[in-house]
């Protein structure tokens, strides 16, 4: 039953949270608005949740879609640019704990698809809790969740959050 | 139904952390499963705080209700047979199973049925209201039971008309922080799709969203 396994967790440690960032503004807004709601400083050091912030780095090959001629050659650029991508966004996540004082927090890169990652990220933390951003794509597609918050809400074995950056009143 | 008011404090501690949480709350074991979900995640941080809510935010209980009349307005024989309403029972034949549950067609259907809902005694239609309070009240009874046994004070609210759309609207009314949704479990096979109302809830609310899914153990 349910409050066993929380009496395990809280046996061995935290119950785990794992976020999934990519190189978003919306998924940026969504560890923010993690951060600000469940571990604010006023809460201490004794939050519920050990955080696991999960990004994903998408193959080169998926990157570059049809093989032409010259796709061997481009790889190596693709490869590089990826990672620095990716590099970037572990960066801009560390800031922005650190700005909320959240210091207990692992960092992943894992390279795949984005939904596989997420999901699989999730079975191998047993987390508790995956929390992802949408991208509120624009009025007509507003409706539409971006693909990989689908594929989580769906897929995930745990529960999922989904957060939307809310959209500027005109 | 009950109300129950709870004081908000803007001194001190979770200033940040206060949240106005949603709960949507149906007649599943899965939305009471997200219930209690939502009270040990959500409000655990304040252990030794009698009430918890009162630095924590403001936690609303919804329960939506359907129309009775919605059930009676469907398929009635003498309709059928008309006439004069030649068209109207393909539609009947081909969605029967489905109209029921979805508004839009019933104000296409309903001309043809205004007749037929007449037909349904009141007195039918009187208890299956009865009975329909019945089953909110129950239900809103176990929810607060759950509530209480975690020490946390609810408001609770009930609301008319199709579920999806009428959470998504108070979600949006009261400016909630976060949706909690429970979400059915259906069997492996379906185990891909959400339940209906959680799915539109997660498309549709302005606000986060929090999709419980009941614990692995439950899968028929």
């Amino acid at each position: 039953m349910a409050t066993e396994e929380e009496a395990a967790a809280s046996v061995v440690g935290k119950s785990v949270m794992v976020v999934g960032i990519d190189d978003s503004e919306h998924s940026f807004y969504a560890l923010q608005w993690t951060l600000l709601h469940f571990f604010s400083p006023a809460a201490g050091s004794s939050s519920p949740f050990k955080l696991v912030v999960v990004s994903a780095k998408p193959t080169p090959t998926s990157v570059i879609g049809l093989a032409g001629p010259g796709a061997a050659d481009v790889l190596p650029f693709v490869e590089s640019d990826l990672r620095k991508i990716s590099l970037r966004v572990i960066e801009k996540a560390k800031e922005i704990c650190t700005s909320h004082s959240v210091a207990d927090v692992e960092f992943e890169v894992v390279e795949g698809d984005a939904r596989n990652v997420l999901c699989e990220a999730v079975d191998k933390h047993h987390a508790e809790i995956l929390v992802v951003g949408s991208h509120g794509y624009g009025a007509i597609k507003r409706t539409v969740l971006g693909s990989v918050s689908d594929y989580c809400a769906h897929h995930a074995h745990c529960t999922v959050m989904i957060v939307k950056k809310p959209k500027p009143k005109h | 139904m009950e109300e129950s008011q709870t004081p908000v404090k803007a001194e001190g501690g979770g200033e940040d952390k206060k949240m106005k949480v949603l709960v949507a709350v149906e007649e599943s074991e899965g939305s009471l499963y997200a219930l209690s979900w939502a009270l040990d995640n959500l409000f655990t941080s304040a252990c030794d705080v009698p009430d918890k809510t009162e630095s924590l935010g403001r936690l609303v209980l919804i329960h939506a209700q359907q129309q009775p009349l919605q059930h009676f307005m469907h398929p009635v024989g003498p309709c059928m047979t008309d006439p004069h309403h030649r068209s109207f029972p393909v539609l009947f034949s081909t969605r029967e199973s489905h109209v029921y549950r979805e508004k839009q067609t019933m104000t296409k259907n309903c001309m043809s049925c205004l007749v037929a809902a007449v037909y349904a005694t009141s007195s039918v239609i009187d208890s299956v209201r009865r009975a329909q309070e019945q089953n909110s009240r129950n239900l809103l009874e176990r929810a607060t039971q759950v509530c209480r046994s975690k020490l946390v004070e609810a408001e609770m609210v009930i609301v008319d008309g199709d579920p999806k759309e009428m959470i998504c609207q108070f979600a949006e009314q009261m400016q909630a922080d976060l949706l909690v949704v429970g979400s059915r479990g259906l069997s492996k096979m379906r185990r891909a799709i959400l339940g209906s109302v959680s799915d539109y809830c997660a498309h549709h609310a302005t606000c986060p969203v929090l999709i419980v899914k009941p614990p692995k153990g439950n899968h028929p």
